[in-house]
């Protein structure tokens, strides 16, 4: 597969976004083909090449994962948006471009005069991308936040918690990741054929807030309904028992069983050795197992953590009980199932060498995600951009490095 | 008619997608009627699993009450088709001739099994996009082991990072791996169909739930990949986080690495509106965000912060740092949410009448909008086999065929 037969070959992404939900859009996109030009900025750079991890510690503009697994296979530029200049270079952008996407606060744009509405002037074909915390208008429509207040906000923090303690949360900027690139991307592709049939371009508006609750809608349906305010649950479920995490031999090591059925049930009692505990009638039905939890995850427990976590995953998921080790980083970078699918990527980077992404979880029969370039270092493609595919002259492209435009 | 919304202007109608799932990846196809497209789920002639799976409406046990298949199948029609019956396999192949999309989230092979899988479909109609979800993708060592939510969360990397240092970690709300495997197959489907319509080459998606897992890793991987180290939980520092307020608790983002001024404006804030001795947390050493990582600036920080807020509700808090422009956010239950006036300011929500189970059926309405597309689902979820008849009419099936199919237990539905 040539990279020239992607699905998205032919189309240009003029990429505002930052930080997270954005590039990890664009980042999809990129992975199928499409040409993302990342505008940057040298003055102010963005935030998550400031962000740790860096390569052996060292802090560097060039040297954060955290940036570079969400940003490979884009071409960046600088630009100082400070400078009239630079909205010329962007409007010549915009032209060539079939989409323009940007993540900032609501309003952002407006103050470079790049909103929708003058977007439309400079080429009404445009699919033009604003994906605000909460949306474009609203009381709320200019609160600024981060990843962790937007999972807080949308209620990922309070039912991701164990029953006894405090809210906790998935740990991450989860939205950022699954909810707010996915209906980013399918609101695109659907922008793009539409344009196909009409010509006609448009604005898709992905308020994060609101497609971080559409992937788990139940609570506040719940709520609206039967007036019942949904209480976290730790690691159990409603509808299985044993279900839970149980240590292994090993310090962070554990273990996760879930047990959905009566014949699980017996799998799972067969791996322990049927134990005289495990026959008493309070675990005969699910009900029952769900009754006693306390009492189910002790035992359990107390067989588990003398054992080798990794063999014990095997052994329980071989005879059909639906178990796995919680994996750490390291775990995930050599397990044996992402691997068979060539799911990580060591890519090359200018500065820091070969280093470690992912790539997109879809295996495409006849146009596969294909992973070209690492990260861009800040402004690498300026010049090619602007002389190559803009068509600025050399002679223009020096005079606006002179007037550092290009900071 | 095609279209589910009886909108003819919808230039997105003539997709049609058909929509095998039960019970895991049932958002993708979802996705689909959102814009308009003609969504069919294809259900077993024994009712999709989803139906029985609650929260239920008003509590009431009932197949057309289960919230989720409420939630996810809106603006679809239902074909209850047995599929291991000769009929059944027949009326799949004829539909896939019509068909753009389809998605499916058995067991890998299990289409293969029936005589329907990708090849023999893809034969019947080269365009076709078939997308299928699985626990752990369509070849591998794991290919056929069991799962579940949880094991994949486990097995993904992302459970491991909902917890602090040594403790055990927490589950996210919601089926989240599901939930990403359905996400994913959207996003592919809709790729793939962009490229079947500029070539004509239809395509198989194989969508892992545990490879989609492990794309929601933050930056964990690089921590370990470039620094050697398996990072858990982010936020375990002072001034960052959840804490205590009068009516439950708020989300508090006062600190980033040595950013001087927003420590300082959320302490000259909070002193604004009350706080009181907080003296100690201006001292020098509360930029460094090594110290505010130590237990002892954590429970400080905590201490003097619940004094204050102890006394005051989320909403104001909410409100107050929106205006200081500093960052308290609520931790929102789902009476929050429900309550939430942004997200009524903007509709969010929206009610559908249900006939079969007499209510209106409330639900977050879309996760993004389209200027430029003017679709609105007016049809709530199906009950098992409502479009059947007409869909057998429309594939050429006569009335005394359709009787017979009814009769002979390929087909369930009523005219």
């Amino acid at each position: 597969m040539a990279q020239n037969d992607l699905p998205l070959k032919d189309i240009t992404v003029c990429d505002f976004s930052w930080v997270g939900a954005g590039p990890i859009a664009t980042n999809i996109l990129g992975q199928l083909g499409a040409d993302i030009i990342k505008i940057e900025s040298r003055s102010k750079p963005e935030v998550l090449r400031h962000g740790y991890p860096f390569k052996d510690g060292k802090p560097g503009i060039e040297r954060s994962g955290y940036f570079a697994n969400r940003n490979p296979n884009k071409r960046s530029i600088s630009l100082n948006m400070t400078m009239p200049e630079a909205r010329d270079v962007v409007v010549r952008l915009i032209k060539k471009s079939d989409i323009v996407i940007n993540n900032f606060r609501a309003g952002q744009m407006e103050k470079w005069n790049l909103g929708y509405e003058d977007v439309k002037k400079i080429n009404k074909d445009v699919i033009y991308v604003t994906m605000s915390i909460q949306g474009d208008d609203g009381p709320q429509s200019h609160s600024a936040g981060f990843g962790v207040t937007l999972n807080a906000l949308v209620g990922f923090t309070y039912l991701t918690a164990d029953p006894d303690g405090e809210p906790f949360g998935t740990g991450t900027s989860y939205t950022d990741h699954i909810a707010v690139p996915s209906h980013t991307v399918f609101g695109i592709m659907a922008a793009l054929l539409h344009r196909d049939k009409t010509g006609e371009g448009q604005r898709v508006e992905v308020p994060q807030a609101q497609a971080a609750i559409c992937l788990k809608p139940l609570d506040v349906m719940d709520y609206a309904v039967n007036k019942r305010i949904q209480q976290p649950l730790g690691v159990r479920d409603p509808n299985a028992a044993p279900h839970g995490v149980y240590k292994v031999s090993g310090y962070k090591k554990w273990i996760s069983i879930a047990v959905f059925s009566d014949n699980q049930w017996c799998t799972l009692k067969k791996a322990m050795g049927n134990p005289d505990w495990a026959e008493e009638d309070m675990f005969g039905t699910t009900q029952g197992r769900l009754d006693n939890q306390d009492l189910l995850d002790r035992k359990i427990e107390e067989w588990t953590m003398i054992q080798d976590g990794t063999e014990l995953q095997y052994r329980l998921m071989g005879s059909g009980v639906p178990a796995g080790m919680v994996q750490d980083a390291r775990a995930m970078i050599e397990d044996p199932q992402l691997a068979q699918h060539d799911f990580w990527a060591y890519l090359d980077h200018k500065e820091v060498g070969l280093t470690l992404y992912n790539r997109v979880p879809m295996k495409f029969s006849k146009t596969p995600a294909m992973m070209k370039t690492a990260a861009p270092l800040l402004g690498e493609h300026t010049q090619d951009v602007l002389t190559d595919f803009l068509e600025y002259s050399d002679a223009e492209f020096e005079t606006m490095k002179a007037k550092k435009i290009f900071d | 008619m095609r279209n589910n919304n009886d909108d003819d202007d919808n230039t997105l109608s003539d997709i049609r997608v058909l929509d095998l799932t039960g019970g895991v990846g049932e958002y993708t196809a979802k996705l689909y009627a959102h814009i308009g497209a003609d969504v069919i789920h294809v259900e077993p002639v024994t009712g999709d699993p989803l139906r029985n799976k609650g929260p239920f409406y008003k509590d009431l046990v009932d197949e057309n009450g289960g919230m989720e298949f409420l939630y996810c199948n809106i603006g679809k029609k239902s074909l209850a088709l047995d599929l291991s019956d000769g009929e059944g396999k027949k009326i799949l192949k004829k539909l896939c001739k019509t068909a753009d999309v389809l998605i499916e989230s058995f067991s890998p092979g299990h289409m293969d099994d029936l005589g329907l899988g990708y090849e023999t479909l893809a034969k019947i109609n080269p365009k076709l996009v078939y997308a299928a979800i699985t626990p752990f993708g369509q070849t591998g060592p794991y290919r056929d082991y069991p799962f579940s939510d949880l094991t994949l969360m486990a097995l993904g990397g992302f459970l491991f990072l909902a917890g602090n240092e040594n403790e055990k970690p927490v589950r996210a709300c919601g089926e989240q791996a599901f939930q990403m495997g359905a996400a994913y197959a959207a996003m592919g489907s809709m790729i793939a169909l962009y490229h079947a319509r500029h070539t004509g080459e239809g395509q198989f998606i194989d969508v892992s739930m545990q490879a989609c897992v492990a794309t929601a890793l933050e930056n964990a991987i690089q921590w370990y990949d470039l620094q050697g180290v398996n990072r858990r939980n982010v936020g375990y520092e002072a001034g960052l986080g959840v804490y205590r307020c009068q009516d439950g608790f708020v989300c508090v983002v006062a600190a980033f690495g040595r950013t001087r001024a927003m420590w300082e404006n959320f302490l000259n804030w909070i002193e604004r509106d009350g706080a009181e001795n907080l003296d100690e947390l201006r001292n020098e050493k509360w930029f460094e965000p090594e110290y505010r990582k130590t237990d002892e600036a954590r429970s400080e920080f905590k201490k003097r912060f619940e004094e204050y807020s102890a006394k005051r509700t989320k909403a104001h808090l909410y409100d107050e740092s929106m205006k200081n422009r500093c960052v308290v956010f609520p931790v929102s239950d789902g009476k929050d949410i429900f309550e939430n006036a942004q997200f009524n300011y903007r509709d969010f929500f929206k009610t559908i009448h249900h006939p079969a189970i007499d209510a209106d059926v409330y639900f977050p309405a879309y996760g993004f909008e389209m200027s430029g597309l003017d679709v609105e689902i007016k049809t709530p979820a199906p009950t098992k086999g409502q479009h059947s008849f007409e869909l057998l009419e429309e594939l050429g099936y006569t009335e005394s065929d359709i009787e017979g199919l009814l009769k002979g237990g390929a087909v369930y539905g009523a005219k």
